[in-house]
């Protein structure tokens, strides 16, 4: 059972690592946000 | 030996399966007497079961207990009723209740119970004339492993025994008996029983039989149980003779593979691989991620399967041009055994155009000179030069044959290669560490191709819950080349500019001769890695997996939980380096030397570092249970979770010191630069399959995946990719009872699908700016930003939907059998940029929208033969695909003119059509041209002379003009693929062919690229005043500028059969093997391309090059290897 709860764990652990996965932008421009603002 | 039911109810007979079915009988058969094990004596239950068979008291017993039954299905009846009544008994008590007045009894070791029928039963059988003689033997897999638990079975009685922990059997039969050995997962065999007394069998893998697991997305399915258009091949077919390139072994083994190999350059032959000939390439999927395929060696491979129709949709958004999965070897439960394979090959061009001598070059020269009208008071050559050139003894007019001065005949690759494999039930493992070598054609210093690749596999269980996989695999390569491209605007350009009037070699071998090479020197110069520089490519990858897997089968059967982790790391280095070469021409007469120009003036270098890494997490459940006999369930819902990361950086200097120190610190830093930039990108899914099969016939499998992806826009992120697909076994219905003798299966099948195509640029819903170029402000040069666009917040991925229907079928067990599949395919949503034009003010073009639409469709036949005799066995199949693809929609102007509309309109038409003028010959006569009655060269034909293309003027309007033009042909990538695969095995010989073709495309025949030189097809089949053929395969020399139109005249129909590929291999006998302390050993002779049937043979242009590049490319290699394959 110990083996167990350390496998849930270590699952949710990287379930979480999983959460920004989708914030990304691009790198190697500077984005045009809106009213002119520029954001590196 | 049959596991109680479990094979009905998962699908757990893979190889490994079995063979920890091996080791578990070897330890019931080690032990004679009826024993119990530790837990067996420490387990109490209860159960209570009235009238009962004995199958469903065996699963009753297997849900409350760790144990599993075996038994064979030929001597045990378990649909028999029983009864048992007991109360915290032991496994004993119930058993002996159980089995009573069955007359069956057990045996326990460990957690396993084998159910045999009882001596006395067998004793009573009164078929066995005990009379006859008694025979023993030995039943050996095809790696000469004993087989333990085989049956062995005199025919048509009950009559059998099974083989012990060495494979060995004793039995009593009558002479003229013909014994039936039977193991699952090999095909059954029978021996004649003659007057032999000692008999060694090796059974053969049943390697195709419907049980055989194949890889299907997240997961294994039984062949059997397929509803996809599914392809699969193994291991033995991929290995059957050396190549550097996994990708090409799976040319025309495959239906609906187009494959074209468009170089033979190490480290770059791969085979395009287009799935049912679909424009873009499928995504590969090795162990579970996406990684580049093309770097694995072909002997780390344990299969591949490639999805074709819906079922590739449960890879969503990346799935649209189908998926290839790719699985590599994992350890087994079997003792340690150490695998090495050694080869030597040699490699040599299949054919190619080879350029004129020194005499026929001049003559060639002159003769387009004086055709073109020019005076021949300034001809390049005058006819008694010519006649020097090609008499050869005067120094002063060399003869060059650059070809051979440059070029080998065969170049060396070698490949080796070290495994080992082998496991228990509580640990498994597989080891490769492979090495391959492949050289250039080029003679001298033309660069090589090397990779070693490493691989660790193991499957440990942690508990009897738990298990682990963890998995490393690293792949280092390093590929020398020139620095000029070996593409066509490269070295092999080069050689065309590299004249046969100047010598190879200059007396003072220091010097390098001038060849002209149109301001290279010559090829001698730009082949040469160590005269003229390189670009050393060093790239190296890790893929590492660890996996937990917990089964929650003590509380829900059936039921468990699985973590992936893996993380991908991919480092590409670099390096170019151009060294300046000077070269000279020789003066006999003076015997002095006269600078010719240079390659370079200075030494240059570059560098650049490329790394991107992936990560990929993936959790899982799955439920995998056969409810109440007939209904068997598997279902799987999944997240992953996907990020990529990448950076590069880049630097150069030019004006090096010295060329003699091959490092970027030498040269200027007046002339430095450097560059870089990183990126990052995210993938986010859910995915959800249910697979079912009711009583083995009814088959239902449904997929979800939910996409999202960090590229497009939020709210534009999330896709839905469904897919549900049906099959259905005839040959499983009572109703074909009466068919079972000749008819092993037949099932329809019918899918669709919906999956998508995300590659259509990263982050084009944001606009902003970009550093980019430089400004000159004052005398100072400043680098600057531009904008990058108009933005798309709409922008998201191709859709994709495929319908698919299809048929297995299987006679006479695979004495017949094949497949046939049909498919229609709509693609939507392609990126494109809208053509309505803007006010010039506007200042911006449009951004990309999901615009285009298209579809395919297309069929692909299979048809295959097999049958093994006692010492001869073959299989042969042939497989057809076509497919073709069609605009729905285009964006482009509006047509209205009737031409325009015929020959420009793309949408509604298909998508490889070419368009160009009718040749009608060439002109023999002035008087043909002067009687032409239309105006061909818009001059009133006044450019025209005999030898010149004439051309159909097909409107009738008398000019010749683009009107004319009509549809020649269908695109140059094949419509129709076919292969022939040949294996047959004679005792300890073994033979396999694999042939390959195409049809229905066409190809430019474009041998003279106005290069410098000719080819000599142009020289032998040209058109000349002598010669005045119609037919001539090159028009007149110098001729008029209309020969350069795209006409029929070079644009011809292509197709081909070649010998792919082609293995002699001879096995030594087992009794020689174990005498050398080995297993197996495997010595063969192999060779790929060895024969080709070409359309398009006479122009010696492979039939696989790419269009109009004839000569002009790396060329395809043809091989010859031997090897040998030796087991500990």
């Amino acid at each position: 059972m110990k083996k167990l709860f350390l496998s849930i764990f270590i699952c949710a652990s990287l379930f979480t690592s999983c959460s920004d996965v989708l914030d990304k932008e691009p790198l190697d421009m500077y984005q045009t946000k809106p009213f002119g603002t520029m954001k590196p | 030996m049959k596991k109680n039911d479990r094979d009905r109810r998962v699908p757990l007979l893979t190889k490994t399966i079995r063979i920890m079915k091996v080791t578990s009988l070897c330890n019931l058969l080690a032990v004679c007497s009826i024993s119990a094990s530790t837990y067996a004596q420490s387990l109490k239950f209860s159960i209570h079961k009235q009238n009962s068979s004995i199958s469903e008291v065996f699963k009753e017993i297997e849900k409350k207990s760790d144990f599993t039954f075996f038994f064979n299905d030929n001597q045990i009846n378990v649909k028999q009723k029983v009864s048992v009544s007991a109360n915290n008994a032991s496994i004993e008590d119930v058993l002996a209740q159980v089995l009573q007045n069955t007359g069956y009894n057990y045996q326990i070791i460990d957690k396993q119970i084998l159910i045999k029928v009882s001596d006395k039963e067998v004793m009573a059988v009164p078929a066995v004339a005990q009379s006859g003689k008694k025979i023993t033997g030995t039943v050996l897999d095809a790696t000469g492993m004993p087989v333990i638990g085989a049956n062995v079975m005199v025919k048509g009685t009950t009559n059998g025994t099974i083989t012990d922990m060495d494979g060995k059997f004793s039995l009593d039969v009558e002479e003229g008996a013909t014994l039936v050995v039977s193991y699952i997962g090999f095909a059954n065999q029978e021996i004649k029983v003659g007057k032999q007394t000692n008999l060694s069998i090796a059974l053969k893998e049943d390697s195709k039989a419907l049980d055989e697991l194949v890889v299907v997305g997240y997961g294994t399915q039984k062949k059997g149980n397929l509803t996809g258009s599914i392809a699969s091949v193994k291991t033995e077919e991929l290995t059957v003779a050396p190549v550097a390139s996994s990708i090409n072994s799976l040319g025309g083994r495959l239906p609906g593979l187009v494959s074209q190999q468009l170089s033979g350059q190490p480290g770059a032959d791969q085979a395009s691989i287009k799935i049912r000939g679909f424009a873009d390439n499928a995504i590969w999927i090795v162990d579970g991620i996406e990684a580049d395929f093309n770097y694995i060696d072909p002997n780390q491979i344990e299969s591949i399967s490639i999805l074709k129709d819906g079922s590739a949709s449960i890879y969503g958004a990346r799935a649209g041009n189908g998926v290839i999965l790719v699985t590599t070897k994992r350890g087994t439960i079997q003792k340690p055994t150490v695998t090495v394979n050694s080869s030597v090959t040699f490699q040599g061009i299949t054919t190619m155009p080879k350029p004129v001598s020194s005499g026929d070059y001049a003559t060639l020269k002159r003769e387009e000179w004086l055709q073109a009208g020019n005076p021949e008071s300034t001809a390049p050559f005058t006819e008694d030069q010519i006649k020097k050139y090609y008499a050869g003894n005067d120094p002063q007019y060399p003869n060059t044959d650059w070809y051979d001065e440059l070029i080998r005949n065969w170049a060396p690759q070698q490949q080796h290669n070290i495994s080992v494999r082998g496991g228990s039930d509580k640990i498994k493992y597989y080891g490769f560490l492979g090495y391959m070598n492949q050289e250039t054609v080029w003679k001298q210093n033309g660069g090589n191709y090397s990779r070693y690749n490493l691989q660790s596999n193991i499957d440990a269980k942690i508990t009897d819950n738990l298990s682990m996989q963890f998995d490393i695999a690293l792949m280092k390569s390093d590929n020398m080349t020139t620095a000029r491209s070996q593409a066509n605007a490269g070295v092999w350009n080069d050689l065309w500019n590299t004249l046969p009037i100047y010598p190879a070699h200059l007396p003072d071998p220091g010097k390098v001769s001038y060849a002209n090479g149109m301001g290279v020197g010559g090829a001698h110069v730009t082949s040469n890695t160590e005269l003229s520089g390189y670009v050393n490519t060093k790239k190296m990858n890790i893929r590492a997996t660890i996996s937990l897997k917990y089964d929650f089968g003590k509380w829900i059967k059936g039921l468990s939980a699985k973590a992936f982790v893996n993380y991908y790391d991919d480092v590409n280095y670099d390096k170019k380096f151009n060294r300046p070469v000077a070269f000279y021409r020789y003066d006999v007469a003076s015997d002095t030397y006269i600078s010719s120009g240079a390659f370079g003036t200075q030494a240059q270098m570059s560098q650049r570092h490329d790394h991107n890494t992936m990560l990929t997490r993936q959790f899982s459940l799955n439920y995998d249970n056969v409810l109440a006999d007939d209904h068997a369930l598997q279902v799987l819902a999944l997240y992953e979770a996907i990020d990529y990361n990448g950076n590069w950086l880049s630097a150069s200097r030019d004006e090096f010191l010295t060329p003699a120190l091959e490092e970027i610190f030498v040269g200027s830093t007046e002339t430095m630069k450097n560059d870089g930039a990183s990126s990052e990108m995210g993938r986010m899914s859910f995915v959800g399959k249910i697979n079912y099969t009711y009583k083995n016939k009814y088959l239902l499998e449904t997929t979800l995946r939910a996409d999202a992806s960090a590229k497009f826009a939020p709210g534009h992120r999330w896709g839905v990719f469904p897919s549900a697909s049906l099959g259905w076994r005839i040959s499983e219905e009572s109703f074909m009872d009466n068919t079972k003798s000749v008819l092993d299966d037949l099932k329809l099948r019918a899918s669709y699908g919906r999956s998508g195509n995300d590659a259509v640029g990263n982050f084009q819903y944001l606009s902003g700016y970009k550093l980019n170029g430089y400004y000159l402000l004052g005398d100072k040069s400043m680098s600057g930003i531009i904008t990058t666009g108009l933005a798309n917040p709409d922008l998201t991925w191709e859709k994709f939907e495929i319908w698919n229907v299809g048929m297995d079928y299987s006679f006479k067990n695979r004495l017949v059998y094949g497949e046939a599949d049909a498919f229609y395919r709509k693609r939507s949503g392609i990126p494109a940029t809208r053509t309505a034009s803007t006010s010039p003010s506007f200042g911006a073009s449009f951004p990309a929208e999901n615009l285009n639409s298209m579809n395919d469709r297309g069929f692909e036949l299979s048809i295959g033969s097999s049958k093994s005799y006692e010492d001869f066995s073959f299989d042969v199949s042939g497989n057809i695909s076509w497919s073709r693809a069609k605009w729905d929609h285009y964006e482009e102007q509006t047509y209205t003119d009737p031409d325009q509309i015929r020959i420009n309109k793309v949408s509604g038409q298909w998508t490889d059509r070419t368009f160009g003028y009718i040749s009608d010959g060439l002109f023999t006569s002035q008087e043909e041209i002067d009687n032409l009655p239309f105006d061909q060269d818009n001059q009133g034909n006044a450019s025209l002379r005999p030898g010149d293309i004439r051309y159909v003027d097909v409107n009738g309007d008398k000019v010749l003009d683009w009107r004319d033009q009509v549809e020649i042909g269908k695109g140059t990538v094949p419509h129709w693929m076919y292969g022939f695969n040949l294996n047959f095995k004679y005792k300890d010989f073994d033979l396999s062919a694999l042939f390959q073709g195409a049809f229905g495309y066409n190809t430019m025949v474009s041998l003279y690229h106005e290069t410098l030189n000719y080819p000599q097809e142009v020289f032998d089949m040209r058109w000349t005043e002598e010669n005045n053929d119609a037919n001539a395969l090159y028009p007149r020399l110098g001729g008029a500028s209309t020969n350069g139109y795209t006409s029929d005249y070079f644009y011809k129909k292509a197709g081909y059969l070649r010998l792919k590929s082609l293995a002699f291999g001879y096995t030594l006998p087992k009794d020689i093997c174990r005498r050398l302390f080995m297993q197996q050993c495997r010595i063969y002779f192999a060779g790929t391309n060895l024969l080709t049937f070409n359309k398009l043979g006479k122009y010696h242009i492979d039939p696989e090059a790419p269009s109009g590049q004839g000569g002009w490319y790396y060329p395809q290699q043809r091989t010859l290897s031997v090897g040998v394959n030796v087991s500990f």
